[in-house]
Parts: C-alpha cells; structure tokens; sequence
C-alpha cells in the first residue's frame, strides 16, 4: 500500500512538472480583425509579420486571430461582450465608433497605453487627432491602427487618353466632364462608365454627395446631440450634384442605388468604371488586382461645389479596443501597443501599403522610394482636409440616409427637401 | 402500470421531449423578445421598461406601412407562382424515369445550395453593368432594363429568387402527396371512362389537400420572414420598394442598434405570421364546405 502512494506521489509529481512550462507559456490573447493572416493581401501579409515578430520578442503571448466580416465586426464584438464571450482585443471601424463609444464595453487603453508614453512619441504622431476623437469622459476607448478616408480613385492612363490633368479638378462639374470625356460606349450598352457610385441603402460609406455636403458646411455633418445637418440648402445642391451624375450627366449608372462600395471597387478593378471612391486602405490591393496596369492607379483630392478648395477627407480607419471582461489586459495591451506603435507602423506601410502614424517611420530612407509617393500624397490631403465626423454619432447609417434621399429623388420624383427632411428625422430617430 | 393500462400522465410523458424542445427553441426566444419589445433596449444594453411605445413608435414609423405592404406583395406573389411551378413539376416529373429522376435532381440543385449563395449568384446574374442577364440581351440586340435599380424589376427579381429555389420545396412536397395517392384509384376510374383532367380534379386534387397546406403554409410562412432575399439580392432598395418587414427588423436591430424596437417589430411580425396562416385555413375549410381537413 505504502509502495502505491509513493508511486502515484511520483506519477503526480512527473505530471506536475510536464504541465507547469505548459502553463506558464499558454497565454493566448484572442484578436477579431477582419484580415486573415493565412491569406496574401498586402495588409494580410502586415498583420502576419506584426504577430510573428511580436511573438518571437515576447514567447510567453500567442495571438490568436479570428476573422470577421468587416461590416458586422463592431456590432459582434459588442454583442459578445454582452454574452460574456468577447476576444481580448476587438477591431472596430471608424463608421461605427458610435457603438463602442455608447455600449462601453471598452476598457479604458490610457493606463494601459498612451499613458506610457513619452513625450517625443507624442510629438511624433502624424494625426494627433484620431487619438482625441476616440477619447470619451477622459477615457481612451481605443488606438488607431491604421487611419482610412474615401477617396477618389481614378486611372492616369484614362486621363491621358482624354488629356485632361488630374490636377485642374477642382469642382463637382469639372469631375463630371471628365467622367463623361472617359466614359466608353458601345451602342445603347456602356462598356466604362464614367463614374463608380455606391449608393445602395446596404451598410455603406461617405458618398459623393455627403462630402460635397460636409464641405459646404464646413466639415460638419452633424450638430449638437448627434443631429445630422442635411435638410439645408447645401444638402439640397449635394444631393442633386450626386444625382446629376446619373439622371443629367449620365455618368454613372443608375445600379448605382445597387452597389456597395465592394461592388464598386470590384467594377472599378474590372475597368468597368473610370473614377471610383474607396477607402484608401485599398490602394494596393487595387493596384495589385487591377485588370489593367495598376501602376496606372492615383488618387484625387475631392472635388467641392465651389472649387476654392478641396473637399474633406472625412477620416476614420480601424481602430484596436480592448474588451473590459478581458482576463489578460496587460498582455493584449502589450501587443496592442507594439501593432500600433512606431514597430508596427512601418510593418503596415510596408508591405501593407498604410500610411504609417508616426512622422520617424515616414522619415525612414526606405520611404523616400517613389513607390510610395501615394501614401505621401495621401498624408498631404488629409493635412489638407482632415475632418473628424463626432465620434459617438452613428454615421454610417446618416449616410445611408442620404442614399435613400438620392434614390427618392430619382426614382420616386421626391422633392429633394421633403427627402433630405425625411433623412435627417430618420437619422435623428437612431442617434 | 400494469399492461395494457393507461394513467393521465402517460401522454405527456411521451410528449415532454418535444414539449422541452418547444419551449427552449421557441416559448423561450418569443417571451425573450416579448420581454425586450417593452424595454428600451440601445447598443445591446438593456434598459428601462418603456411600455408599448417601442410599439408605437415601430407602427407609426412611415417606413412600416411600406415595409408591411412590400412583405404582403412579395409573399403572395412568390407564393403563387412558386407553388404553380412546384406544382407543375410534380406532375410533369411524377414517374421514375431515368430522365425524371435527372430533371429532379437538376430542380432541387437551388434548393441545397446556400441561401446566401444563391442570391448572391442571382444578384451577379441580374446585374446590368456585369451581369449575365444584360450579356444574354445584348445577343439579341436588347437593352436590358437596370433590375436591380428599378423598383418594380427589384421586386420581380426578388420573387424570382424566391421562385428559383423553393419551388424545388414545393414540388418534393407535392410529389409525396402525389406519389401517396393509391394507384388503383386512377385505374379504378380510368375504367369508368374518367379523363386526365377529371381524374386530376375528382380524385387527385381533393386527395392532396393536405399536402398542398402544408406546402402553401410552409411557403408562406419562409417568404413572410425571409431574410436573405432581400439582404443580398436588392438591400431593400431601391426606394425601399423591396424594404420586407423581416429586413426591417434587421436594420433597426443590428444596424440603428435598437433592439427593443425591433423585438417589437418581431413581434408584430409574429402576429402577421398567425394571422395570415388562420386565413389560409379559413379558406381551405370554406373550399372545402366547412368540413375540416
């Protein structure tokens, strides 16, 4: 009996000590993007040396990705907080920091982040304000990984063809002739439309006619209490500029009130659109993809109704939060911190193609390289234009109001007033 | 218990499983949605009790009438049409040729394919800039109109899609009836001189009235609630002219963050659904004279 114990004793102890390194390693932070490390986007590609390199510095933290459609990421890592089942570390959009902000289910990254840092690397940051703007009650809700606006895409190879710089777009009017001058017909069938619109009533973003609104008000979309400002006169010349272009300019196609801007931005890969607005973030993505030369890529500043100057890049990005029922917070800090760093940051320039947060990285020689002439230009326009839409209104939808009142306008012969009213009592209902 | 016997009790001991399984996936989830639709429910965060103004404010919504009118439309529409397709091609494939059994096959290909898949597919198909629709056209020298930016083509398409994948339904349902039928009946009034279309309306038909319930409220019921049709294919749009009550749901709760108003909306929709299927009885039994099924 004695002999028995004194073997269990033994086996127990071996285990133990098996199982001790075991445990003393496994600590699995949990991340929901919506990239896949596993797959060879250029920000796929980022993400994945980001987490090798993160892990290989620090052997004691795994990260674990899960990912998620884009479009439901915020709202399902809200939810999941709900259910006691969120990831440690939660991306979520710009258009719908509104949800972070009022569901407050982030832990607050100040102590855990910014706090820590040093006075020079605040001096550093290429857009100080994305941080303040996920700032609510004193509370950093979340960081910036990469920062994002809608531009305007178009083809250099087009714009030669038809002689036409890029450069003298300056008004609403002007884009449209140029559209038109690039647009390709065969017959009653368009082969190239002029422009690529998304206007469908389907989650969406910023359209041509909520920029053209927000810079005829100054960067405002929205006032006190999250009221939008649409039923004005400027919203009515921005709708009927964005409705122009199909029902006047006929530049753009009517399944325009159908598309998303991924089936824009799969039109405009195809050649099926000569100018298309997208998120910058899939400059190189496009360029990669394209059917024709993707050297030929470039990007437009926003064309406003009166040309004097040009319209705002409405900013938002991907933002990296922290889930308040975290068990590791310290941890999915730390790798929170290293993502969005200056470390990070010159790993999602390059390969990822973002434009880097911090001036150092952008400094480096091998930035100077003139493939990345278009994130220099693209940090140009947002000094330019940079606005920052009230971080706790729920923009995404406003904007789909507004695509709703353009549809009314074209196809149900609504007053564009009556529509923008209906609009902007459609958004207030939701804030 | 001696054999033989029966107690009281015995009958719900053998109806508890389903009776358990009743009240998990169904009793449940409605007095939880009943519970939320009178609270006020923002950003998945439970509120204050708010009565029926969640109610209120859903039914006096301008949006819902036409939510309501969309729903009803496109519900009667697919189900008309989906039921005589489903019909016709369970007569037509009624007979276990090799060639029927083939055809079957190919009718029921929409109906195992994913939801989502299915009307992502359609949509690439009725595309007008890329589309499959407006190649086919061009062939024959013809414009194809923008489906999926026209209201009225946006609502054929969507019954379309209905029709694309759940005649397939209705047809392996019609076909059990069919193929229930005792054969020696047909035989026996072929005998007496009956023709095809009377044999089809003495004997067939009044034989497959269950059947043909179950099929029509079991249509009825996926095409009120459905979901993906108008998610994928046309977002509602354009103008809302394919916004259904079940997509307004959907937005109101997962995209305005509202969950209380769209309990409520569930609700409201739920009661749609009892309504409309008493009504579809309602008819039945007055067909049939008053006599229940």
């Amino acid at each position: 009996m004695r002999t028995k114990s004194k073997l269990r004793l033994a086996v127990l102890a071996m285990a133990g000590a098996l199982l001790a390194p075991v445990a003393a390693l496994a600590q699995t932070v949990t991340m929901w993007t919506f990239l896949n490390p596993a797959s060879e986007t250029p920000r796929d590609r980022a993400l994945k040396q980001i987490i090798d390199k993160f892990e290989t510095a620090n052997p004691g933290i795994k990260i674990k990705v899960e990912s998620q459609v884009w479009f439901t990421l915020a709202e399902k890592f809200v939810m999941a907080h709900r259910s006691r089942s969120a990831p440690d570390i939660g991306w979520v959009n710009g258009e719908n920091m509104g949800l972070l902000v009022n569901s407050g289910v982030a832990e607050d990254l100040g102590p855990l982040i910014t706090s820590k840092w040093t006075p020079a690397l605040r001096q550093d940051l290429v857009l100080p304000q994305a941080y303040e703007w996920v700032k609510t009650g004193g509370k950093q809700v979340a960081v910036p990984i990469m920062a994002l606006s809608i531009v305007l895409f178009y083809r250099k190879d087009l714009m030669r063809e038809v002689g036409i710089d890029p450069a003298g777009i300056k008004t609403w009017d002007d884009l449209a002739a140029a559209a038109a001058k690039m647009q390709r017909s065969n017959g009653p069938n368009v082969e190239r439309w002029g422009v690529g619109m998304h206007l469908s009533t389907d989650k969406t973003t910023m359209s041509f006619g909520a920029n053209a609104l927000a810079a005829a008000q100054g960067g405002k979309l929205f006032g006190d209490k999250c009221s939008a400002l649409l039923a004005n006169e400027n919203g009515v010349r921005a709708l009927n500029m964005q409705a122009d272009l199909i029902r006047k300019h006929k530049v753009a196609s009517q399944e325009s009130f159908a598309y998303t801007l991924d089936d824009v931005i799969e039109q405009f890969i195809a050649g099926k659109v000569a100018l298309a607005s997208s998120g910058n973030g899939r400059f190189g993505n496009v360029m990669e993809k394209a059917t024709w030369n993707g050297k030929e890529l470039g990007m437009l500043p926003w064309p406003s109704l009166d040309g004097k100057k040009p319209g705002p890049q409405i900013m938002s990005g991907w933002f990296a939060s922290i889930s308040k029922d975290s068990k590791q917070k310290e941890a999915a800090a730390k790798f929170v911190a290293y993502m969005t760093g200056p470390d990070g940051m010159e790993i999602w320039a390059e390969p990822g193609g973002q434009v880097p947060l911090f001036k150092s990285v952008f400094d480096k020689p091998v930035f100077k390289d003139a493939k990345y002439d278009p994130l220099r230009q693209l940090s140009q326009m947002w000094a330019d234009a940079e606005v920052w839409l009230p971080a706790e209104c729920n923009a995404a939808r406003t904007f789909v109001d507004l695509n709703t009142a353009t549809q009314r306008v074209v196809l149900g012969n609504v007053d564009p007033m009556a529509a923008l009213r209906e609009a902007e009592a459609a958004s207030a209902g939701r804030q | 218990m001696m054999d033989g016997q029966r107690t009281p009790f015995q009958a719900y001991r053998y109806l508890l499983p389903a009776l358990v399984l009743e009240a998990g996936f169904v009793f449940a989830p409605l007095a939880l949605s009943l519970f939320y639709s009178v609270h006020r429910v923002r950003y998945y965060q439970l509120g204050d009790f708010n009565g029926v103004q969640n109610y209120l404010d859903v039914l006096s919504h301008r949006l819902f009438l036409n939510s309501f009118l969309v729903t009803c439309s496109f519900s009667l529409m697919a189900l008309a049409l989906t039921f005589a397709v489903g019909f016709g091609l369970a007569l037509f494939l009624n007979r276990d040729t090799s060639g029927s059994i083939l055809l079957r096959t190919i009718v029921l290909l929409p109906y195992v394919i994913a939801m989502l898949v299915g009307s992502m597919l359609l949509k690439w198909i009725f595309s007008t800039d890329a589309g499959l629709v407006p190649l086919a056209a061009a062939w024959f020298n013809i414009t194809s109109p923008t489906i999926l930016a026209d209201p009225d083509y946006a609502m054929a398409a969507m019954v379309a899609n209905g029709i694309w994948r759940d005649s397939a339904f209705a047809m392996v349902m019609l076909l059990a009836g069919l193929r229930s039928i005792p054969p020696n009946l047909i035989l026996a009034a072929r005998i007496d001189g009956a023709g095809s279309f009377m044999i089809f309306r003495r004997i067939m038909l009044p034989l497959l009235r269950p059947a043909i319930l179950i099929t029509l409220i079991r249509l009825l019921l996926h095409f009120a609630n459905v979901l993906t049709f108008p998610l994928i294919l046309t977002g509602g749009g354009p103008n809302n002219a394919t916004e259904t009550l079940a997509l307004r749901i959907f937005r109101i709760g997962f995209e305005d963050f509202d969950l209380g108003k769209a309990n409520a909306m569930a609700i409201v929709l739920c009661l749609f659904n009892i309504v409309a299927v008493i009504l579809l009885l309602a008819v039945f039994r007055k067909t049939r004279g008053g006599q229940s099924l």
